[in-house]
């Protein structure tokens, strides 16, 4: 009788798993590769993200193939066609290309800022409330949630041309609303995700970089050029003892849930400067990498 | 005897329940160039949300330890003061004319005459972090370079001097402002350190499109100043903000010292405001917000639901975001929620904002949660 019973109880399981695993729709997750600050539509690929870093996180998922990186204008503010537009415009036609059913999304810096507008205000249009159904994660690699003083310092006269020109170019409007003061007021108005805001439909997980390595003796401080990162340390003196060279950790940390802080995950327990969280330094590409897969989008 | 209480109960909740008197705001058109590429499409949209506390606590102040000054070449043949008050300072040297290169610089403290770059632990392009041996005081700033257009030659010279006590502070009374209001900024610096009363304090408004309207601003005691400003610009600011400019000098052990800070505010034309809420049913939750419009353009008309926790304290759960295309007029835009209300006494509706997408800015907040058994 407990045999029959056994065997009942399996035959069962059996049945109610095969009956649950033909309910279960097919999924076809992708992400995708926001860049920051500037003018990217021509070097996105292979530039601002280096082709090794983007290959790398895209085995995390099941098909590596259903990989995009947008290549966007991002010198205007973030609400603009030429941005947020631009953005939702290209995720769209990759989502439905591939007929992808979810999508990861990997933002750094400004990326951050575009990607949180377009999810502040789904019903913007419908584009954005299309896109918003489909993305599932947004991985925020040092947002400037909370702006810089760098920008502050480039608006009112003057650049940083040398060295760290790439992080933000000259008094586009992008500087503009990266101020420490604008920021502020869009987080408080027209972005969710902050303190005493709502929270987003979507997770919005951040990663903080937590300082600059640019000692000669350093190999770390070689890891995507060691003079960009020489740049960041001066820059690093008008921000906080925690900052990535561009942004403090506080700034980083202003909107969303910090998933890790660089030296948490590193290899060797390594800091991430701006100029190294979108590149394949101390193993970031690997810790992606794993994530994706462990989460789950790999079926 | 149930049933009768039950009724007798549920007459008094009608009774009481009334529309809840929003605050009326009076409205104002523009001219919106870009508003009729927006989409005409109604969507909407809600979703749960953390039950953290929503807040409209918004504290602008900025604090500055830097200045920065418009230098020539004939100037700087001649030798630049400049104040540092702490150690470690970052000098910054930008060309504001086309010339791309910068000439060597040299630094004369009490102690030495160094040039620029060795003077400094790290350099990069115009910007140099001094070494904290230099100390602080007067500094000159000065180079050798010769060119026959030195009056024209101009350079943008910055100075942080994060190091130091002596900062300016800048703060606008609310973050948020609209056609008509007064604005009020304040100022504080340690004004008892400098050697006598500073009277060189000055500041101006910079609109979006580069306008300055100077400041006037009035002691109000020692290291604090006040300067009030009508805010009366019709025009769109694009979803841009303004900014509060403000610049102190004064001396300190005979060293002129100088600190320029900055903070930001919001401005917009009140296109449209909200003029009531009616709750249309509870299964499904829905309410019908009236909205008074003066400019044609789409609007996001946000609102939040709140519970009471088992101390009774109102916490956000769901939001919703309704977007529509209106017209000049009255109009009614739905608000529509998912959560299940078992007794309407346990919730609220609050946080609703409007906001104006030809602005990019929330023309109306009202951020007082509403019990649900008060709404109609």
């Amino acid at each position: 009788m407990d045999f029959l019973h056994k065997c009942s109880a399996v035959l069962f399981l059996l049945s109610s798993y095969t009956v649950h695993a033909s309910d279960v729709p097919s999924t076809n997750p992708g992400i995708a590769f926001v860049h920051g600050t500037n003018d990217h539509r021509t070097d996105a690929d292979g530039g601002y993200w280096k082709r090794d870093f983007i290959d790398t996180v895209a085995l995390g998922q099941k098909d590596p193939s259903n990989t995009f990186v947008v290549h966007c204008d991002f010198s205007h503010y973030m609400w603009k066609d030429e941005a947020a537009g631009c953005v939702t415009e290209q995720l769209l036609n990759f989502i439905k290309e591939k007929s992808l059913t979810s999508l990861t999304v990997y933002a750094h810096s400004d990326g951050g800022n575009v990607m949180r507008w377009i999810l502040s205000n789904p019903t913007y249009d419908e584009q954005n409330f299309e896109l918003a159904q489909k993305i599932t994660k947004v991985v925020a690699i040092a947002p400037s949630s909370g702006g810089t003083p760098l920008a502050d310092e480039v608006s009112n006269g003057g650049t940083f041309e040398a060295g760290v020109g790439w992080l933000l170019g000259y008094k586009t409007s992008a500087v503009k609303q990266q101020r420490i003061g604008d920021m502020a007021l869009f987080n408080n108005e027209i972005l969710f995700a902050s303190e005493n805001r709502p929270s987003l439909y979507t997770p919005f997980k951040v990663i903080v970089g937590s300082d600059v390595t640019a000692s000669p003796i350093n190999s770390n401080s070689y890891c995507n050029g060691y003079w960009l990162n020489a740049a960041l340390k001066i820059t690093k003196s008008y921000l906080d003892t925690c900052a990535d060279g561009f942004l403090t950790c506080q700034s980083q940390a202003t909107a969303g849930d910090v998933w890790f802080y660089d030296v948490e995950k590193t290899d060797n327990y390594v800091t991430l400067s701006h100029n190294q969280s979108r590149h394949s330094c101390s193993g970031l590409e690997r810790i992606l990498k794993d994530d994706l897969f462990q989460s789950g989008e790999k079926a | 005897m149930k049933a009768s209480l039950s009724l007798i109960l549920g007459l008094s909740v009608i009774t009481q329940a009334q529309a809840i008197p929003l605050p009326k705001q009076a409205i104002k058109s523009y001219n919106c160039k870009t508003c009729l590429t927006f989409s005409h499409t109604s969507l909407s949209k809600s979703w749960p949300i953390r039950n953290h506390p929503l807040s409209e606590d918004f504290n602008n102040q900025q604090k500055s330890f830097s200045y920065r000054q418009t230098v020539t070449l004939d100037a700087l043949q001649k030798g630049v003061p400049l104040s540092i008050m702490g150690i470690g300072a970052v000098i910054r040297v930008s060309p504001l004319t086309p010339q791309k290169d910068l000439p060597e610089f040299i630094i004369k403290s009490k102690q030495d005459t160094l040039t620029l770059k060795d003077a400094s632990d790290a350099a990069v392009g115009g910007a140099f972090k001094l070494k904290d041996s230099l100390g602080s005081g007067a500094f000159i700033l000065s180079t050798t370079a010769k060119n026959t257009n030195a009056k024209q030659i101009k350079y943008m010279v910055s100075v942080l001097d994060n190091n130091s006590a002596f900062y300016l502070a800048v703060q606008t009374d609310k973050s948020h402002y609209q056609y008509g209001d007064v604005i009020t900024t304040t100022i504080n610096f340690p004004e008892d350190d400098f050697d006598e009363p500073v009277t060189d304090v000055s500041g101006f408004l910079l609109k979006p499109n580069s306008d300055k309207v100077p400041l006037t601003f009035t002691k109000v005691t020692d290291g604090e100043y006040t300067a009030r400003m009508t805010l009366n610009d019709e025009t769109n600011w694009d979803g841009e903000n303004g900014y509060i400019h403000a610049e102190i000098t004064g001396f300190i052990d005979d060293n002129g010292v100088k600190r320029q800070a900055q903070t930001a505010f919001s401005y917009s034309l009140p296109s449209a405001t909200v003029t009531s809420v009616d709750k249309l049913g509870i299964e499904p939750l829905m309410f019908n917000a009236s909205v008074d419009v003066a400019t044609n353009s789409r609007y996001a008309l946000t609102a939040v639901l709140y519970h009471k926790d088992s101390k009774g304290k109102l916490l956000p759960i769901e939001i919703t975001q309704t977007s529509q295309w209106l017209n000049k007029g009255d109009h009614k835009i739905a608000l529509n929620f998912e959560t299940a209300v078992d007794n309407p006494e346990d919730y609220a509706l609050g946080y609703i904002q409007l906001v104006d997408y030809g602005q990019m800015k929330p023309v109306f907040r009202y951020n007082q949660p509403i019990v649900l058994s008060q709404l109609k």
